[in-house]
């Protein structure tokens, strides 16, 4: 062992190790924390932007919440009206219900639909290019339909019975491609379930072949004022920006992140240099310089950090495969949020060697050459 | 730089021993302790000039101010008042960086107490004197005099132990070769005999009239033992923090 750095972290083996597990915790917390939110922001945002309808029509207090639940205050008879305007195909009525996750887990969205076209509007089906790839649409109220990646879930197969709302639905059938919320029920059954008649979440409309969306979305508007209209291109967007209150609480994991990896070295290090006096009193006698401590011991909180990156990415993998096997939650690894903590380890970690660093630099030499 | 010189040379010609050029220089040197209410003071005045090539040995009793002074010429700590020059450079007129600086290109220190890093191999402390020393640059050069400083201490063999394998004697020696390994013009040595039983003294005490006669190094030899005082050419006695004898 010639390296003072790997000789200094190979003597004391428990010190290191519960070092690497701090930076670890800290990795682990921002990849998979932030995983959780954007794999659930994207994949819903995804979802949104496969609706073939061009347009959504939304009550004012709008769709920027977008996981909470939006109470179905929209009267049915918007669709309507909006489905008379020029350069309107056809619309139809969606409502939007938020339930407690699989195994009591986060949270799932499920919606009313129209699949049998009640009042002069479209389907859901006709207006979203939804079909269905296995059994059939629903036929009664008690009934339930899911994408594809929702009955690989042995709870909600097909022929599976759920409890929903105090009912028991069965699975009849599963639809591609994947739009919006993985479960549907009817639209009725959903407002009479929710107490809430004639009532939906929001409005989809599609817009004539040949007419400019823009146009269209501008008229609805002039004709409704005071209402949302989204584009759908815009949605995916608006989803992967995310939630101001969900920004926030990032915020306050990624700080408690780079704090944790901070006190996690500092503590190391700080015991580590104290211990090691006469050896920094011998470097100093050899003519080491501040300059040069200061570099031994950032040196070691870098090396320390990257083996606690390195742990903290093989766990948070794990993380994700524990999480997507055994929830319906979805988590999102992006590159630059490995690098964010990546980076906010290394920050952490250098931050909290530099107190024991530049109070090693600072020693008396001959002081430290006489400590015991 | 040169006025640094030109107060040495001032100062040695005054001195009236401007022969040789002095390695080490001190002038009036005093160092005092604050303890609670009253100073200790561990330097009373010191005056001392030590040639170039010099093997000096400076021989007192315990406490009477040896490793202060040796500190103190090695720049490791300031005095209270008077001056030290090292090789022309007076340490008051440089930073605490430059001092460091000195201190790598011209001093090698060796302990009583070995002070080698226990978790590096011979090689291993070797190198990080090296590092220190020479920097990265000259790895070459530093692998050459290694060789050739294991050779001359008779360590070839033990290149890859841990201090703790190897007998004082041969710490002794491992801590001499890293003193060295820069080529320094001044080694400092405090008691580096202190811990040894008498074979390895005369061991270490050997080793280091070779390196005096191999490699030319001015060399500071601090003991309170006789016997080893008298591997030097010269004998300085202290005694209570001034020198009795030059
Ligand atoms: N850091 C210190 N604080 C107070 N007194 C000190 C300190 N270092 C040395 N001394 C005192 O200075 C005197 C000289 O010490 P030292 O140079 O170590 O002597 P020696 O090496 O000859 O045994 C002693 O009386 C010692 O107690
Ligand atoms: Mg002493």
């Amino acid at each position: 062992m010639d390296n003072m750095v790997f000789a200094n972290l190979v003597a004391r083996p428990i010190r290191s190790l519960s070092s690497v597990v701090g930076i670890a915790l800290g990795v682990v917390l921002i990849l998979v924390t932030v995983g959780l939110a954007r794999g659930m922001l994207l994949s819903s945002g995804e979802r949104e932007a496969n609706l073939q309808a061009e347009l959504v029509f939304l009550p004012p207090s709008g769709f920027g919440a977008g996981v909470s639940a939006v109470p179905l205050t929209l009267p049915v008879a918007y669709a309507e009206a909006i489905a008379e305007l020029p350069g309107v195909a056809t619309t139809t009525p969606v409502a939007r219900y938020v339930r407690t996750g699989a195994r009591g887990i986060g949270f799932e969205l499920i919606e009313g639909v129209d699949f049998s076209g009640t009042g002069g509007v479209g389907t859901y089906p006709e207006v979203t290019g939804v079909a269905i790839a296995e059994g059939r649409f629903p036929e009664g109220p008690n009934e339930i339909v899911v994408d594809r990646q929702r009955s690989a879930d042995p709870e909600t197969t097909l022929g599976a019975k759920l409890e929903m709302l105090g009912e028991t639905f069965e699975v009849v059938g599963i639809y591609e491609p994947e739009v919006g919320a993985r479960m549907k029920i009817p639209l009725d059954a959903m407002q009479s379930l929710l107490g809430a008649a004639e009532r939906a979440s929001w409005i989809l409309v599609k817009t004539d072949a040949g007419a400019s969306v823009e146009a269209v979305a501008s008229n609805i508007e002039a004709q409704f004022p005071g209402n949302q209209i989204v584009f759908t291109r815009d949605i995916p967007g608006m989803w992967a920006r995310g939630i101001p209150s969900l920004q926030v609480f990032l915020n306050i994991v990624i700080a408690l992140a780079v704090f944790i990896s901070t006190l996690t070295i500092f503590l190391a290090l700080y015991t580590a240099i104290t211990e090691r006096t006469r050896e920094i009193g011998i470097l100093k006698s050899m003519g080491g310089s501040k300059r040069f401590i200061v570099g031994i011991v950032e040196t070691e909180a870098f090396v320390l950090s990257l083996l606690g990156i390195g742990v903290g990415a093989l766990v948070s993998l794990g993380l994700k495969w524990a999480v997507v096997s055994y929830t319906s939650l979805i988590v999102q690894f992006e590159w630059q949020w490995v690098l964010a903590a990546s980076s906010l380890a290394v920050l952490g970690g250098m931050l909290g060697a530099l107190y024991p660093a530049l109070k090693a630099a600072h020693q008396d030499p001959v002081e430290a050459l006489s400590y015991e | 730089m040169s006025s640094a010189v030109m107060i040495a040379e001032r100062r040695t010609t005054r001195t009236g021993s401007a022969a040789v050029p002095a390695a080490l220089l001190t002038e009036s040197l005093w160092k005092s302790y604050r303890m609670g209410v009253t100073d200790v003071h561990a330097l009373r005045g010191v005056d001392l000039r030590i040639g170039r090539g010099d093997f000096v040995a400076i021989m007192g009793p315990s406490g009477c101010g040896k490793s202060t002074l040796l500190h103190t010429l090695g720049g490791l700590q300031s005095p209270t008042s008077g001056s030290v020059v090292i090789e022309g450079s007076d340490l008051a007129g440089l930073t605490d960086a430059q001092r460091t600086e000195l201190r790598r290109r011209l001093i090698g220190f060796v302990f009583q107490r070995f002070n080698l890093f226990p978790t590096l191999t011979v090689e291993g402390n070797l190198r990080l004197a090296e590092r220190i020393c020479l920097g990265w640059k000259s790895a070459e050069r530093g692998a050459k005099r290694r060789l050739e400083l294991l050779d001359l201490l008779g360590l070839a063999s033990k290149r890859g132990h841990k201090p703790m394998e190897l007998s004082g004697g041969e710490q002794q020696r491992v801590a001499l070769a890293r003193a060295l390994i820069h080529e320094p013009a001044i080694l400092l040595a405090d008691e580096p005999t202190g811990n040894l039983d008498s074979e390895n003294t005369d061991n270490v005490l050997s080793m280091l009239e070779r390196v005096h006669e191999e490699l030319g190094q001015t060399i500071v030899l601090i003991t309170h033992d006789i016997d080893v005082a008298e591997a030097a050419q010269r004998v300085v006695l202290m005694k209570d923090g001034a020198i009795l004898d030059r």
